[in-house]
Order: C-alpha cells, then sequence, then structure tokens
C-alpha cells in the first residue's frame, strides 16, 4: 500500500491512470439493477470540478483507493438519485432528523432516503451564492442556517428529483429545518412531519417520551406504506435494521481508529464524509456498508502498522460539522488532526435492538439524539470525547443563524474552560466573504500557535 | 539612533497591520530602532520600506539580520520574511516582555479588536476576537471622530475632558453617525457626545472580554492604547486598573522580533 | 425569477438523462467574442484574459449557455511545431506544416501544454473563466482531434495522400497527436473545462465514409474513451456534412454529437436513443440577412431536436461567423429560451 499523504486534484487525477481498469468498472452503486454505464463511480476529484464543484481544487485529499471510493459515492449521491426515480424506485426525503428515521424508510422495498439538508455544502462545494441566493428570493436570508440551500435547491429542480414522500422532523431538532420544510411545502412538496418530543436531560422519566416517539414511528410507517404501496414487514426491518446495526459499529470502529496514537491515518473531511454516512447512507444502504468496510480496512491497516500523514500533531476535537470542509484541511495544514467529532448525529450512533418491537426500538435509538437532550447532554458528550481521544483542544464550527448553534455553543464554551481545554469557536463564513474567511483562518492559526506552544511547554 | 549599540543576533519583527506597519531591530536586551509608516494598498511594500528605514535607522546591513518575522493581517504576502505568526501571538509575547505581570491584554487595532489571555509563561491561554464590524476597533473611532470633523488625537481629548458620557446604542457605524448627528443636532455637549463614543467602543471590547474570565493585571496595546479616554473607559468597563506598556503600537512587532528571537 | 435554472443545472439534468426545464441553449460563440469585445483575433488568441474576459462579456451579451475556448484548429498542431499565421481580422491559417517528410514523425512528441505554443493561452483563459463564473456556466475547451491535428502537421493535402499511399506513416502521425491531445486534454480538465473535441477535416465534405472509418474515427473513438474514464461527458463537433456518417457516430462513444450539415431527424434516427444531439442553425444564417430566415430556421430544429430522445442542445451548425449580426444571435437564443419540456415535478 502506498504511503498515507494528502494530495491534490491535480496529483489524484494522474495518479488515477494507475488504478486498474478492472476496478474503475467493477465499483458500482445499485448492485441489484442491470449493470448500466452510469452506476460507476470510482472517479477522481478532478471530474467533479469540471463539473462546477469549484472548492475540489482547494481541498486535499487523501491518496489511498478506500478514501478515492469515499469521495467517489459521495459525489455521485445526487446522479444515484434520479438514477434511482429512473429505476422506478421510490424516493423519499428526510429531513431534520438526522439519521434517525432512515432505518424505518429503507425497511421497504425498492426505496431510497435521501437527505436534502446536506446540500447545505453545495455552495461551498462550488463555490457559490446560487442557492443561498435561491432561498434568499423565497424568503429565507443570511438570518437562517446554511441548511436554507436546500430550500434553493427544492426550488431550482435541479438537485433531486421530486420525492415521492419528504418526512420533515420537527420540534426539539433545528428550527431552520422545519423553516425549509414549511418553504418547501409551498413548493408542492408532499409532506409528513415527524414531531420529536421536548428536550429532556438524565432525570427525565424517557417512558412517556419514547411511547411518543413509538407513536410517531407507527404513524410514519402507514404514510411509507401509502407512499410506496407495500405493507410494513417486520422481517425486512429486522434485516434492515442488521445491515444499519452493522454500518453504525463500523463508523464507531473507524472513529476510534482515527485517533491512532502515531500519526494520523486519516483526512478530517474524509472522516466526516464517512460518518455522515449514517444520515442516509448515501442513497444506497449496500454499496455503502461496502464503502465503509473497504475504509475500515484500511484504517485499520494504518492505524496497526502506525501509518498516518506527518507533521500533524495537535489532537483537535471537532464539534458541529462545518459546512466549509476547506476549514478542516486548513486546521491540517496547521498541524491539527481531528480525532473526535460531535457533529448532532448522536442518535445513529446506538445499535438498535433487533429484538425488540421495531417501533420502541427505533424509539429508544431516537432519544439519543443530542438536540433532543438538554445542553448538559452535549457537553458530557463533547467532554467524553476530549477525555477519550486526549485532544489538546476543540473547535467549535458554528453557523450564525442556526437555531441550535446559540443554544449549545456558549455552554460548551463555557464548560470546556472550566476544564481548562483551549477552545476555539467561529462562525463558518459564507462562500464569497474572503475577508471574513481569511479572519477565521487567523484565529485558527492563532490556536494552532498556541497549543504547539503549550505542547513544546509540556514536552519540557 | 544612528550609532547605537548592537549586540547579541539581531532580529527584526514586523507588524503588517491594517492601518499602520511597524517594523524594529531587536537585539535580545533592547530595540534598537524603529519605525512606523501608513500600510496602503501594497502591504509588501510598506513592510519592505520600514524593513529599510529601521536598518538604516539602526546603522545594520540586512545580512546583520539573523531573521524576520513578520505579524499582522498582511503578513501572508510577505516573500522577504523568514517566517510569520499571528498578531495574537505577536502582542501577547511582546506585551509579556514589556509588562510581564499582565494577564490579560486588550489590543485594539485599525479593524479589529481582541482580548487576550495569557499565561504564567507568556503564552496565549485563550483569546477573543472583534473582526466582523468595525464597532468596536480604530476604525469605529476615526469615523466618529470624523464626523465630528476632529482629528483623532483632538476627539480623544475632547472626550477626555467629559464628565458626563452620552449612551451610544447603536453599533452599527452608520447608525452609530446619524445617532451622533443627532445628539448635536439637539444640542448635547460635544465632548460628552466624543466620550459616548468612547464608552460604545470599550463596552464592546469589555463584552468580548468577559467572556474570557479576564484577571488582573489588564494591559492595553495597539495604537488606541495611546488614548487617554480609551484607556479610562477601558478600565471602567472592566473594572480594573489599566496599564499601556511603552510604544504600545509596536508590541506585536516586539512579540514578533522576540519569537523570531527564541526560535534561532 | 426563483425556480429559475441556471446553465450549469440544466446542462447537469440533460447529462444525466433528465429532462430540464428546457434544451440548454449553446451556440458556437468563439472568435465572435473578440468582436464583442472589441479586440482583434491576434489578441484574443494569444492572450488567455483577453479570451476569458471576451466570452465572458459575449455571454452576458447573449445569455448563451456556456463559454467555449477555441481559437482555431491550429493550436496542438501549432504547439508542436508548424507556423500559423495569426491575422487580425480572420482566424489563424496553417502557414508551413511541421512534417515535411514522414521519417520526421518518428522525431515527434506531445507538447508541453504548459509552456508549448498557444497552449497555454487556452488554459489561462479556462481558469480565469472557472474562476469567475464555473459554478454557473460549464466552459467547453474545444480540443482537435487527432485526424484534424495530424492534417495540421502534415498539411492537408499531404496527409490525404499519406493515407492512400503511407498509410502506416498516416496512423503514427494519428497516434502521436492522440497523445497530444491527451495531454492537453487533461490539462484543460485541470483547469476547470470540459473538452469538446473537434474535427473538422474529418467531415463528410472532406473526405469519405471510408477514408473517416479507417482514419478518423477510431482516434476520436480513443481520445473519448480516454475521457470515459474520467466519466465525462463528451461531445464531438464535426463541421460540414456527416449525413454520410450519421451511423458510425455512436461507435465513437460520443455523448452528445454536435453537426452541421444533417438534418436533425436524421441524426435522431441514426443514433437519437444513444446520443444527445447539438445542433445546427447553420451559421451563414446568421451573417446580414432576412431574420424571419432565423425565426423559421431555429423554429424547426427545435421543433425536431425537443423530440431526441437522449437530449438536445440547441447551437450553431458551426462556430458563430466573427461578423456575426448581434440581432439574429440573440433571435436564435430567444427562441431557445422560450422553449419548454413538459415540467416534471
Amino acid at each position: 500500500m502506498t504511503e498515507p499523504r494528502q494530495i491534490d486534484f491535480r496529483q489524484w487525477h494522474r495518479l488515477f491512470q494507475q488504478v486498474p481498469d478492472r476496478l474503475v468498472e467493477e465499483i458500482r452503486y445499485y448492485r441489484h439493477l442491470p449493470q448500466a454505464e452510469w452506476s460507476q463511480y470510482l472517479f477522481p476529484p478532478s471530474t467533479h470540478v469540471v463539473y462546477g464543484n469549484r472548492l475540489l481544487r482547494k481541498l486535499k485529499f487523501d491518496n489511498s483507493q478506500a478514501a478515492l471510493r469515499l469521495w467517489g459515492f459521495v459525489m455521485s449521491e445526487g446522479e444515484r438519485i434520479y438514477r434511482a426515480r429512473q429505476a422506478g424506485m421510490k424516493v423519499i426525503a428526510v429531513m431534520g432528523d438526522l439519521g434517525a428515521v432512515t432505518p424505518l424508510v429503507y425497511s421497504f422495498p425498492n426505496i431510497v432516503a435521501f437527505y436534502p439538508d446536506c446540500l447545505w455544502w453545495t455552495p461551498f462545494l462550488m463555490e457559490s451564492r446560487e442557492l443561498f441566493d435561491e432561498a434568499g428570493q423565497l424568503g429565507l436570508g443570511e438570518d437562517c442556517c446554511f441548511v436554507r440551500a436546500s430550500l434553493g435547491a427544492f426550488s431550482r429542480k435541479a438537485y433531486f428529483p421530486k420525492p415521492d414522500l419528504c418526512v420533515g422532523t420537527v420540534g426539539a431538532t433545528c428550527d431552520d429545518m422545519a423553516t425549509v420544510m414549511s418553504e418547501a411545502e409551498q413548493l408542492g412538496v408532499d409532506i409528513h412531519y415527524f414531531e420529536l418530543p421536548h428536550r429532556h436531560d438524565g432525570d427525565t422519566d424517557k417512558t412517556a417520551l419514547s411511547g411518543y416517539l413509538e407513536n410517531q414511528y407507527q404513524e410514519l410507517c402507514r404514510r411509507l406504506e401509502q407512499a410506496t404501496g407495500e405493507t410494513f414487514s417486520p422481517d425486512r426491518f429486522r434485516e434492515t435494521v442488521q445491515k444499519v446495526n452493522r454500518m453504525r459499529s463500523l463508523i464507531a470502529e473507524i472513529k476510534d481508529l482515527s485517533g491512532a496514537p502515531a500519526a494520523s491515518p486519516m483526512g478530517a473531511v474524509e472522516m466526516m464524509n464517512m460518518e455522515f454516512a449514517a444520515l442516509s447512507y448515501y442513497g444506497d444502504l449496500d454499496e455503502c456498508l461496502a464503502v465503509l468496510t473497504e475504509f475500515r480496512d484500511l484504517m485499520k491497516f494504518r492505524a496497526n502498522s502506525g501509518q498516518g500523514y506527518q507533521n500533524q500533531d495537535l489532537r483537535l476535537v471537532w464539534v458541529t460539522p462545518p459546512a466549509d470542509p476547506l476549514l478542516m484541511n486548513y486546521i491540517e495544514e496547521l498541524g491539527g488532526r481531528v480525532v473526535g467529532s460531535e457533529y448532532l448525529i448522536h442518535q445513529t450512533t446506538p445499535i438498535i435492538d433487533t429484538k425488540k418491537d421495531p417501533f420502541e426500538a427505533l424509539a429508544e435509538a431516537h432519544l439519543k439524539a443530542t438536540l433532543m437532550g438538554s445542553s448538559a447532554y452535549r457537553v458530557n458528550l463533547v467532554i467524553e470525547q476530549v477525555e477519550r481521544t486526549h485532544a489538546d483542544g476543540v473547535i467549535i464550527s458554528g453557523v450564525f443563524g442556526s437555531s441550535h448553534c446559540p443554544y449549545e455553543t456558549a455552554p460548551i464554551i463555557s464548560a470546556l474552560r472550566q476544564k481548562g481545554i483551549p477552545v476555539l469557536s467561529f462562525d463558518v463564513v459564507a462562500p464569497g466573504k474572503r475577508r471574513l474567511q481569511s479572519q477565521i483562518f487567523n484565529r485558527m492559526e492563532a490556536f494552532s500557535e498556541s497549543l504547539k506552544a503549550r505542547k513544546k511547554r509540556r514536552a519540557g | 539612533m544612528p550609532g547605537m549599540k548592537k549586540s547579541g543576533d539581531m532580529t527584526v519583527g514586523i507588524d503588517i497591520g491594517s492601518r499602520t506597519t511597524k517594523a524594529l531591530v531587536w537585539n535580545g536586551e533592547e530595540v534598537l530602532s524603529r519605525s512606523m509608516l501608513s500600510t496602503g494598498w501594497t502591504p509588501e511594500k510598506s513592510a519592505s520600506v520600514a524593513f529599510e528605514k529601521t536598518l538604516q535607522t539602526a546603522a545594520i546591513s540586512p545580512s546583520e539580520v539573523k531573521r524576520t518575522m513578520v505579524t499582522g493581517y498582511g503578513r501572508g504576502s510577505i516573500s522577504f520574511a523568514d517566517e510569520s505568526v499571528t498578531e495574537i501571538t505577536a502582542h501577547a509575547r511582546g506585551v509579556s516582555y514589556l509588562l510581564p505581570e499582565t494577564k490579560t491584554l486588550i489590543d485594539i487595532g485599525g479593524q479589529d479588536s481582541k482580548a487576550i489571555i495569557i499565561d504564567d509563561e507568556a503564552l496565549v491561554q485563550d483569546f477573543a476576537m472583534n473582526d466582523r464590524c468595525a464597532a468596536g476597533s480604530g476604525k469605529f473611532l476615526e469615523f466618529l471622530a470624523l464626523t465630528m470633523e476632529l482629528s483623532v488625537q483632538d476627539f480623544s481629548e475632547l472626550a477626555f475632558s467629559s464628565k458626563n458620557p452620552m449612551q451610544i446604542s447603536s453599533i452599527c457605524t452608520v447608525f452609530a453617525e446619524s445617532e451622533v448627528l443627532s445628539m448635536l443636532a439637539e444640542g448635547v455637549a460635544r465632548e460628552d457626545v466624543a466620550s459616548g463614543v468612547h464608552r460604545s467602543i470599550a463596552l464592546r471590547v469589555a463584552q468580548m472580554a468577559h467572556s474570557l474570565h479576564p484577571q488582573v493585571p489588564i494591559a492595553f496595546s495597539g495604537g488606541v492604547a495611546r488614548n487617554r479616554c480609551m484607556i479610562r473607559e477601558i478600565g471602567v468597563a472592566l473594572g480594573g486598573d489599566i496599564s499601556v506598556p511603552e510604544m504600545p503600537e509596536y508590541a506585536g512587532a516586539l512579540g514578533a522580533a522576540i519569537i523570531a528571537r527564541e526560535s534561532l | 425569477m426563483p425556480g429559475k435554472m441556471n446553465p450549469r443545472e440544466r446542462w447537469s439534468l440533460l447529462l444525466i438523462d433528465e429532462l430540464p426545464d428546457r434544451p440548454p441553449v449553446y451556440p458556437l460563440v468563439t472568435c465572435h467574442a473578440a468582436r464583442v469585445y472589441n479586440c482583434d483575433l491576434i489578441e484574443y488568441c494569444t492572450d488567455g484574459r483577453i479570451l476569458a474576459e471576451a466570452q465572458l462579456e459575449a455571454q452576458r451579451l447573449y445569455g448563451h449557455e456556456g463559454l467555449s475556448v477555441f481559437t482555431d484548429v491550429g493550436i496542438i498542431a501549432e504547439a508542436m511545431g508548424s507556423k500559423y499565421h495569426l491575422r487580425e481580422f480572420e482566424v489563424p491559417i496553417l502557414d508551413s506544416p511541421l512534417i515535411t517528410d514522414t521519417a520526421m514523425i518518428g522525431e515527434l512528441g506531445p507538447p508541453d501544454p504548459t509552456t508549448q505554443g498557444r497552449l497555454p493561452v487556452y488554459l489561462e483563459a479556462i481558469d480565469r473563466m472557472y474562476s469567475a463564473a464555473g459554478d454557473v456556466l460549464p466552459i467547453f475547451a474545444f480540443i482537435p482531434c487527432p485526424f484534424t491535428t495530424a492534417a495540421g502537421l502534415r498539411g492537408v493535402d499531404n496527409f490525404l495522400m499519406d493515407t492512400v499511399l503511407e498509410p502506416q506513416a498516416a496512423h503514427d502521425l494519428l497516434d502521436v497527436s492522440l497523445k497530444s491531445a491527451i495531454t492537453f486534454c487533461d490539462e484543460c480538465i485541470l483547469a476547470g473545462a470540459l473538452p469538446m473535441l473537434v474535427d473538422p477535416l474529418a467531415s463528410g465534405s472532406v473526405i469519405s465514409r471510408t477514408t473517416y472509418s479507417h482514419f478518423a474515427k477510431s482516434y476520436q473513438q480513443k481520445l473519448i474513451a480516454h475521457l470515459h474514464r474520467y466519466d465525462l461527458d463528451v461531445t464531438l463537433h464535426i463541421c460540414g456534412d456527416t449525413s454520410n456518417m450519421l451511423d458510425l457516430i455512436p461507435q465513437t462513444g460520443a455523448d452528445l454529437f454536435s453537426f452541421d450539415l444533417a438534418d436533425v431527424d436524421s441524426a435522431t434516427d441514426a443514433m437519437g436513443d444513444r446520443v444527445r444531439l447539438v445542433g445546427n442553425l447553420p451559421p451563414h444564417g446568421l451573417l446580414p440577412s432576412s431574420n424571419l430566415s432565423v425565426t423559421q430556421g431555429t423554429n424547426s430544429i427545435m421543433e425536431m431536436g425537443l423530440k431526441n430522445p437522449k437530449g438536445f442542445v440547441l447551437s450553431t451548425g458551426c462556430e458563430v461567423p466573427i461578423r456575426c449580426e448581434a440581432q439574429k444571435l440573440h433571435t436564435l437564443i430567444n427562441i431557445g429560451k422560450n422553449a419548454r419540456y413538459e415540467e416534471v415535478w
């Protein structure tokens, strides 16, 4: 295997010529369908540059085939959802739940789920204000989270096919997503609202909350039956959940491996993409499992053999996913590595109990949701990550206008400061605001300087 | 200062701020020379001129300089420098040298303001910055001085004479200007309006600093630290005495020169 | 206006077999941009900044849906050593071909696109356009196919003679021309453009169906295969009369076929289930003449094009003439912009 390195899109373009034709041919999604040319996805970042993803010119990518496969899988999701529709599959948009309801959706046959909210990174990838401006014309301006880009996408009708149903989770989740949903409804999207119970803390009696969620899942199930014309099958549910559990275990295992003591075995952006597979499996659960398995094998090999990137010694926990992946690359350039993360998707981590009643099992897992717990619950999750990964510091990338950021960021900062854990917090800057972005870079640089100085002092 | 003693290895620190560029020569014990000029549109050029001027004043040649370290917002574009460091680290280091007991540093620059917590070993422990809008920066002060048709220095002196600062509630520079103009039109004393502007900046800076749980002693650096009214208002807002180092506008350049020397 | 797709969105849907709101409108506005920008063609062909600014200005004026990086078909041959004559008011023409004797072919190698000839002009232009508008507008880099480049290296007549008298030498020259095209394509991709292959010398107006089959098609095929390995959608443009070779085009693997003198219905019959069509208002119609003919011609093409199963792009059959009347081009584009596919949402 090649020595782990982060390379740019030009280097990948040339390196790709060494990837055997056989592999390019073999690696495909929707393997249950007759093999079509469009189902291949192992292509280098330069391919996506040509189609307007301008940020890829600036990003650094891991040089492994497993990482290339992950990138290819992530970048082909948009086309994949269209191809699903062309192949006669039902398309379900899941919004606002952050990965909790997808196991139920995938329990129905001939169906794919996708996550419109993830389009929040499209303006960053394309270095474009198009989708934000579109959302702005529909009334969602800069005072709303970057997920407003998904409203722009609903309006443009060019980023995903019209969903057969949109499951819109509201309540104790980001209000911004609910705003997008209600606007999308105006555009003719069929929305089934899935209501979360109130936020809770450790002392709350979970029985009532669980019962409430079970009802929500049962209602959703009926709605999915209507949308698909299929009857819910507990056996198929168990079969799906077994796969989902495998994926959750894989993600947990990979996350653990990213903290390998010798050197960082993988880039932070790849790790974030990997973790986000938990949301909707990038539109193909089986292939997603194959992608993550190969990724895990590589990580395991690197971690066990002490291989990784050079000169990335500052161990960091990243809190709240940054819509702009360049920020993660930048901290790596400054000598940082992300060894832990709290991306608000804690509800995708529990193993779902296949022996229990399906709805009860789903509700139980859902109650782990970061946004449904109290602020203290999330603070503890972050601190637990810092301690477990022996992190030198924490970076919190907030989003101006995002409803959860002001609720959560201040208590997390305060708790970390009380424990003497260095923390840097900033709001991610929308594309096109170069001056503001350079100021974020400046803060990151100052933060890394102070962490390096401390490390040096500790080392005597 | 020509003909001053030249002992030890000499390093140069250059601080390229949004308004002014500062450079100095440091020999490990003292500042041999310094120069300051307007940054203008070409940071590389102003850095180069400041570098040459300060070397000329110290009567040394570029080959005698062991290392040149740049800091400040324009540091990325300086090809002749050996290294760069952020102004946060540089200011903390410079002020810690000048006022070794400092625990909290307030720096108000041309386009931003920062609060920095410094630990016992002169390292940055934590920091906060306001760099998203002009309010809370030297630019805000300059703009409102202009509104009152005064130089920044006269504006500051006028403000210092006030016993009854007015409350300026607008945080947007443009709205603050209308508020100031309305007050003047209503006949409010000019010194009270001017000190109200200073207080407004001080409150914003203090708000930012409070999030870091500042400890005393508190120092104040940057060009605005020469402003007597601002020193007073920052002190009131933070509830403590404020120390201002000698040559506060050079703290960043000094810090850069010290770090350069430490890395030799 | 909310809900209005941008060109990039429209093209992306077309390329994944989805219907956009309407076909993209992409007349081949190449050197005509110099006239819009009010610069001479020597400047346009030798300065990447001017080429980019001229293209962007022409796009702002007409609102067509793609930027075109193209000066002349000799761009690769020139970088390899042939001499081209640059002219103020016309496109460059071949002055003296490099290969005067087929024995010289063995010494040839692909040029370095970053330093040789005017290839860096293309790369700079692409980079500038991509940075300025790459999020909303696709950028097409017109790459001469091996057959056309070989003709530029050897001289058209000599090369055509070679295909008869020294076929192996012709193939050798085509091989090195292919390598050169691949090298240049890669750099254009890295600068942000989608290669669009142009092969004017492989036209039915110049060569026979047999010559096309033996000497042009397989090299088009190989070049397209290289681009397909990167999952890029390839447009093949052949000028002049292609009616006698329409059935051969799908064999090249082209995803889109941009054509001149053939009728849209025939092209649809020959390849419409596999290939998207790009065409094909005759460029001479855009020279001073009656506006009515542009309207009628465009309407008729549009009507046929909308029925192509694999999709359609309204375009001109070849480059928009340098001295095209702006009003005519506006007419064509407006007709395209008023067309509609059935709403899918």
